[in-house]
């Protein structure tokens, strides 16, 4: 195409869907903290920020990476030197990865990847990597408490929501991403698989880390969790993974339940926005609202209900697909 | 159809997860159901090879062969897994081990060895070999207050992984080399293949697979975990995992890489050599021990070594002499930890002193221990004695008399030590040991496998007119 | 999989891996850099630091992910199954069935020898 040598092209639009997963994710980190400071300061009966940007603050998280940029990127001496800096490094590009399967609209996706369900799957894994590098880099107890706890959180939730994805995939009969959305072209699935809906949000609640289920940071007891020993910019990174992960995840749910990019009137890619952020704010509204859970309570839940549930809903979808 | 064929199979599956049921759902002091469920399943398990009787056909996608060597097996595998338990039940019972763990492992450690013997798919064998070997490092370690099990349990799986990894890498260079994991398919491209690579993978697989026998030099493992592990174990080691390792070099070596003009007169030589140091090696360092766990142990070394010789004899003559020596080797050696167990069970660690007089407070179950010697020495008119004559007939067929000189004269310095425990138990009067209580399960073990040495070796013929029935067909 | 797949995969992984560490880089510039002492310490609530904090861990965390393991081996296999289920019918559905039985009864397993009771 337009003369280039076809593996070239492929590069250049490769490079070009990079760059603008990569821009998307860091707009919408700063987009998404602030969102998450206006919902909480209207749960909390504040006003939140307001005063950088007025009226509604908009410039504040702007403000807050410029402090980030120049703020002294501190290692202490303890810390496992390659491990400790490299780690904040893991969890963004494991989002990165994530979105390479993310249809934005009707042929508007990075890669048609006719594995991508379980690509999804696979790439979401690495960001508990990041979390232990940082966690064991740092030499801290907080730190290291922190990455194990979360290992064992995301482990436990990885089960039901890769079997939620599972219960999508046999709906769908593929697992491409596009098939899945093409599949939902008259009903979305969360009316079709309202308890694998469910189970996937619960669950990449815990993969991303969100109350209730925030171990990594869990301030009031590990003080900020696997983070702690970080500063500057490096600690940033975690925060951008962070709500990457959150959109990400959104992102998934958006396009396995709500129909992806498909609705009326307005283009795809608008669409598929919206659902991701109806997501969103569903999750920080989730924040505001519940405590954390303990993480013993965490565990059980998720092998003792949502686990044994995810099974039975695999069966009942086979059972009821193999009778249609 | 394919489901009756498989039907023993099938039924060991759900008398494994029944069992795991029943260990969650009885009381702690009705166990004892256990093992009784567990014997019935592998009962069960042999009269479903009824189907399977006489058929020569592949199943499951071309991937598990019902032929009479694969029939030969599972009926050992099924006879041993049966007689684990027989010997196992009053063992458990007295030790406080976990039953319910203990007889569904058992289970499925038979159900992979079936596996791994009816396959020419290395994918199979493979799948086998892990469901065998990760089932039985647990059984290692079943004694729990013991540090020798743990020890046993933790060599047994340290050593086994590796070896597990290092034929799954000789399996993936097969693969590389032809594009398939059936066998039978790869023997025809191997020829085509670079000699280098497929030497090399030959080699991952004989070591990998040279560990799970237990052969020289992949040895060091075994006395250590023979003795650490609960002694029913060690008898269900000594010839259930073997016998299906050995089962597997069989169809991957006597199928491949001996049929492959360029290398098998090499391979050969070097199985030959391996089986003598193997024997040498086993009868030598038994002559040393105190414990007869671990005397039979080095022991079960040296039987190796024998068995290696019906393989590096193979091109000549069938592989029917490797088939009975391994019935054989089964049924006495069973025996013997049978006798080993009985021992035990009357409160006294395994040592060569805790058989004195053994013939005056058991003599039923002493003569039966002379019998089992006997025949492992190889002394007529017992099993023994046809199997090894067998080997050695093999090693002169596949001029190889020095091979068989060497199997000669490692039977007669086995007398040695076999003859040692013997000796105590005949001529040593029981002055402080306490008379022999045997619970009715382990004295019908050890009858029923007395008379077995006994009968089979005067019934020899039948079974080497069986085993080599096979053969033909194994070798195409 | 073809080559196109290949270079999007790998050029989203550097990507994703070159954007923090560029961003790193920049920061370094801008950033001041000036360690004491006092800054380099772990951090533990102010106080002292107290032994080394990678001490061993209660075994629970590693029984959670030895079942994890192989839990997540066993739905890797269900997802090949899931993509041709409607191709292969009803018996290919009992065995998904069959499968998944046994996969309960290693948890009902784990659940009852107490392995899921964090304590």
């Amino acid at each position: 195409m337009f003369g280039i040598p076809e593996p070239w092209w492929s590069v250049i639009r490769a490079v070009v869907w990079a760059l603008f997963i990569i821009i998307f994710l860091a707009v919408n980190a700063i987009v998404a903290v602030w969102l998450e400071r206006k919902v909480s300061g209207r749960i909390q009966r504040r006003i939140g920020p307001q005063r950088v940007g007025r009226p509604i603050g908009w410039a504040q998280t702007i403000a807050d990476v410029f402090k980030l940029l120049v703020k002294e990127d501190v290692r202490a001496e303890a810390t496992d030197k390659w491990v400790f800096l490299l780690a904040p490094a893991i969890p963004f590009a494991a989002i990165t990865l994530m979105f390479l399967v993310v249809p934005w609209g009707k042929n508007l996706i990075p890669l048609n990847l006719n594995i991508g369900l379980l690509f999804v799957v696979a790439v979401t894994s690495f960001e508990v990597l990041g979390l232990f590098m940082a966690g064991w880099g740092s030499n801290n107890k907080w730190a290291l408490l922190g990455a194990m706890r979360t290992a064992a959180a995301m482990i436990s939730y990885e089960l039901p929501m890769v079997l939620a994805i599972l219960a999508v995939g046999m709906t769908a009969g593929s697992l491409n991403m596009n098939d899945v959305v093409n599949a939902q072209s008259r009903v979305p699935f969360i009316l079709i698989q309202p308890v694998a809906f469910l189970i996937y949000y619960i669950a990449s609640l815990a993969e991303a880390n969100r109350t209730p289920f925030d171990f990594t940071e869990a301030e009031s007891e590990l003080v900020a969790g696997a983070n702690i020993e970080y500063s500057g910019l490096r600690w940033a990174f975690f925060f951008l993974a962070e709500y990457g992960s959150l959109v990400g995840t959104s992102a998934i749910a958006a396009t396995l339940f709500l129909g992806g990019w498909r609705g009326p009137i307005l283009p795809g890619p608008v669409w598929f926005l919206i659902k991701t952020y109806l997501l969103v704010y569903v999750a920080m509204w989730i924040r505001w609202t519940l405590p954390r859970v303990r993480i013993d309570q965490l565990l059980d839940f998720g092998w003792k209900f949502l686990l044994p549930l995810a099974l039975a809903d695999i069966a009942v979808t086979g059972i009821v697909l193999a009778l249609l | 159809m394919d489901y009756m064929l498989i039907l023993p199979e099938i039924i060991l599956t759900i008398t494994g997860i029944v069992l795991i049921l029943l260990d969650l759902g009885l009381a702690e002091d009705r166990k004892g159901a256990v093992p009784a469920v567990a014997g019935i399943g592998f009962l069960a398990a042999l009269a479903g090879l009824g189907p399977s009787v006489g058929q020569n056909t592949q199943v499951l996608w071309q991937m598990y062969s019902i032929d009479s060597v694969s029939l030969f097996f599972r009926t050992l595998f099924l006879a041993v897994g049966f007689m684990a338990v027989l010997v196992s039940w009053e063992y458990a019972r007295r030790t406080k081990m976990a039953i319910g763990e203990f007889y569904h492992l058992l289970v499925f450690t038979t159900l992979g060895m079936m596996l791994m013997a009816s396959t020419h798919n290395l994918i199979v064998i493979y799948l086998g070999l892990e469901l065998s070997s990760i089932s039985s490092y647990v059984m290692a370690g079943m004694l729990q207050d013991e540090p020798r099990s743990g020890e046993a349990a933790l060599k047994y799986f340290l050593i086994g992984s590796v070896a597990s990894a290092i034929a799954l890498f000789g399996m993936s260079l097969v693969y590389g080399l032809t594009g398939t994991t059936d066998i039978v398919d790869a023997v025809g491209r191997l020829q085509l293949a670079p000699p280098a690579l497929v030497v090399t993978a030959g080699l991952f697989l004989l070591a990998g697979f040279g560990l799970k026998v237990g052969m020289v030099p992949f040895h060091m493992w075994i006395p250590d975990t023979y003795q650490g592990a609960p002694t029913p174990v060690t008898a269900f080691f000594s010839v259930g995992p073997k016998a299906a390792a050995m089962a597997a070099i069989l169809r991957i070596f006597v199928l491949s890489f001996l049929g492959l003009p360029a290398l098998g007169a090499g391979w050969r030589l070097m199985i030959a050599v391996l089986a003598a140091i193997s024997m040498t090696f086993g009868n030598v360092t038994a002559l040393l021990q105190t414990n007869v766990k671990r005397m039979l142990a080095y022991s079960s070394i040296a039987h190796v070594g024998y068995m290696l010789v019906g393989i590096a004899a193979l091109p000549p003559r069938d592989l029917s002499a490797v088939l009975t020596y391994l019935a054989a080797y089964a049924i006495m050696n069973l025996g013997i930890f049978a006798v080993v167990i009985l021992v035990e069970d009357q409160g006294q660690a395994p040592e060569i002193d805790a058989f004195r007089g053994l013939a005056y407070r058991a003599p039923w179950a002493a003569v039966a221990m002379a019998v089992f010697f006997l025949s492992l020495v190889g002394v007529p008119p017992t099993i023994g004695f046809f199997a090894k004559l067998q080997l050695f007939l093999a090693a002169v067929d596949a001029h190889m008399v020095w091979l068989g000189v060497i199997l000669g004269i490692n039977s007669a310095i086995s007398v040695g030590y076999y003859y040692s425990v013997v000796k105590v138990s005949f001529l040593r009067d029981a002055e402080g040991v306490p008379p022999v209580r045997a619970a009715w399960t382990i004295s019908a073990a050890v009858v029923l496998l007395a008379v077995g040495t006994l009968v089979a070796g005067i019934y020899s013929d039948t079974i080497l007119r069986w085993t080599a029935s096979g053969v033909t067909l194994l070798m195409r | 999989m073809d080559t196109r797949s290949f270079i999007d995969v790998i050029v989203f992984v550097a990507g994703g891996l070159l954007f923090p560490i560029i961003s790193f880089g920049i920061a370094r510039l801008l950033a001041p850099h000036n360690p004491t002492p006092e800054k380099l310490t772990t951090y533990e609530c102010g106080v002292p630091v107290i032994g080394d904090s990678r001490v061993r861990f209660p075994v629970h965390y590693y029984v959670f992910a030895l079942l994890f393991v192989v839990f997540d081996v066993e739905t890797a296999f269900l997802y090949p199954w899931a993509v041709v289920f409607k191709q292969l019918g009803l018996f290919a559905l009992v065995e998904a069935l069959i499968f998944i039985a046994i996969l309960v009864v290693g948890l009902v397993y784990a659940w009852k020898k107490k392995v899921l009771r964090w304590v």
